[in-house]
C-alpha cells in the first residue's frame, strides 16, 4: 500500500528549499526598493526549472521583511515543465534572514491529488516547517484509508470479550 | 440511421457500462482549525474541530496526528480528546483513538465505547481489526444489549 503522503510532496519538491530569500535577496538595495510583476526562476545543477515564483509586487527594507503581494510559486517535475505544486497567496512578509515567511490572510496549495486551503501562515524554512493559523481544509483524492487485504500482516485470531455479568 | 438516432442508442448504453463509466474519484477531506506541519519530524497535527470525511469513515476530534514514513507514506493516525469514529456500522467514542494503517487496527483508549447493531461495548481498551472485522475488549469488557420493549 502506498499512500504518498501531499505535505511530503509539496515540501520534497522544494519548498522546503528557501522560499524567497535566496531567490530574491539579491535583488535588494540599500534603502526601500520596489519590485514590480517579477518572475523568479530556479534552477538545478543541469539548468532544468525547479521552481518559478511570480508575485505582483516585491517591497523590500533594509531592516524588516519584505512584503510580497499576490504571491505565486510553481514547483516543477523533473521535466522542468510540469507543474507538480502551486502554492497561491494574497500576500505575504518574508524574512529574509531567517527565512520565514508570515501572513495573515488565505493561503492554497494545489497539488496532484490534494489541496490544501487555510487562512493565516508561518512557514519557517530552515525548520522546514508549516503552520496554518485557521481555517483549515485539507482534501485528497483516491486517498485509501483502509489496508491492502493482499500486505496485511498475520495478526492473532484471538477473540477476547469479557463480558460482566450482573 | 442518422447520426443523432446512433447517439440517442450509443451515450446511454455506454453511460450505463461499466468499462466506459467514470472511475468515481474518492475524496478525502479535514478540516480543523489549525494545522501544523513539521517535514523533518514526519508528523502533521491537526488541532481543533478536526473533522475527517472519507468514503470510509468519519473521525472527529480535537486533535489528529498524522505520522508519516520516511518515504511520505501514512503510517498512523492519532485522535485524540473527544473521538468519535464512523465506519462500518459502527460508532466509536473514545478519549484516545490510534489508527495504524499496516495492519488496519484501530485502539481505543480513555473510557472507550463502540456501539454495534443495537449494543454497546464498553472495556478500558477496545481494538478494531478493519480487515478481519473483529472486535477485542479487555479488560472489564461489558456488553449492553438493548431489546425492543414489550407490546
Amino acid at each position: 500500500m502506498v499512500l504518498s503522503h501531499p505535505f511530503g510532496r509539496m515540501i520534497s519538491c522544494g519548498f522546503r528549499v528557501s522560499l524567497f530569500g535566496g531567490m530574491i535577496a539579491g535583488l535588494v538595495a540599500t534603502g526601500q526598493t520596489d519590485v514590480g510583476g517579477f518572475r523568479v526562476p530556479e534552477v538545478n545543477g543541469q539548468g532544468v526549472l525547479t521552481s518559478l515564483m511570480i508575485g505582483e509586487s516585491a517591497r523590500m527594507y533594509p531592516d524588516k521583511p519584505m512584503d510580497i503581494t499576490n504571491l505565486t510559486v510553481r514547483f516543477f517535475e523533473e521535466d522542468g515543465q510540469t507543474v507538480n505544486v502551486e502554492i497561491t497567496s494574497p500576500g505575504c512578509a518574508y524574512d529574509t534572514r531567517r527565512n520565514v515567511a508570515t501572513s495573515d490572510q488565505s493561503v492554497l496549495i494545489v497539488g496532484n491529488t490534494f489541496t490544501i486551503e487555510g487562512v493565516g501562515y508561518v512557514y519557517e524554512s530552515n525548520k522546514s516547517q508549516m503552520k496554518l493559523m485557521s481555517d483549515v481544509k485539507v482534501t485528497f483524492s483516491n486517498l485509501n484509508f483502509k489496508p491492502d487485504p493482499v500486505s496485511k500482516p498475520e495478526t492473532e485470531s484471538t477473540e477476547r470479550i469479557e463480558t460482566e455479568h450482573p | 440511421m442518422n447520426i443523432r438516432n446512433l447517439a440517442c442508442i450509443l451515450i446511454p448504453a455506454l453511460i450505463q457500462f461499466p468499462a466506459f463509466a467514470e472511475p468515481e474519484e474518492r475524496i478525502t477531506e479535514i478540516t480543523s482549525e489549525k494545522l501544523f506541519f513539521d517535514y523533518e519530524g514526519k508528523i502533521a497535527v491537526f488541532t481543533g474541530n478536526v473533522v475527517v470525511t472519507d468514503p470510509d469513515l468519519q473521525l472527529t476530534s480535537e486533535k489528529l496526528t498524522v505520522y508519516m514514513t520516511a518515504e511520505d507514506e501514512i503510517e498512523k493516525l492519532d485522535a485524540e480528546k473527544n473521538v468519535e469514529i464512523k465506519m462500518e456500522g459502527m460508532h466509536s467514542k473514545s478519549g484516545k483513538a490510534v489508527y495504524t494503517l499496516a495492519d488496519g487496527k484501530v485502539v481505543l483508549t480513555e473510557q472507550p465505547q463502540v456501539s454495534r447493531d443495537g449494543s454497546i461495548l464498553q472495556a478500558e481498551r477496545i481494538l478494531y481489526w478493519r480487515l478481519e472485522n473483529k472486535l477485542e475488549a479487555f479488560p472489564r469488557a461489558r456488553v449492553i444489549m438493548f431489546q425492543e420493549a414489550d407490546k
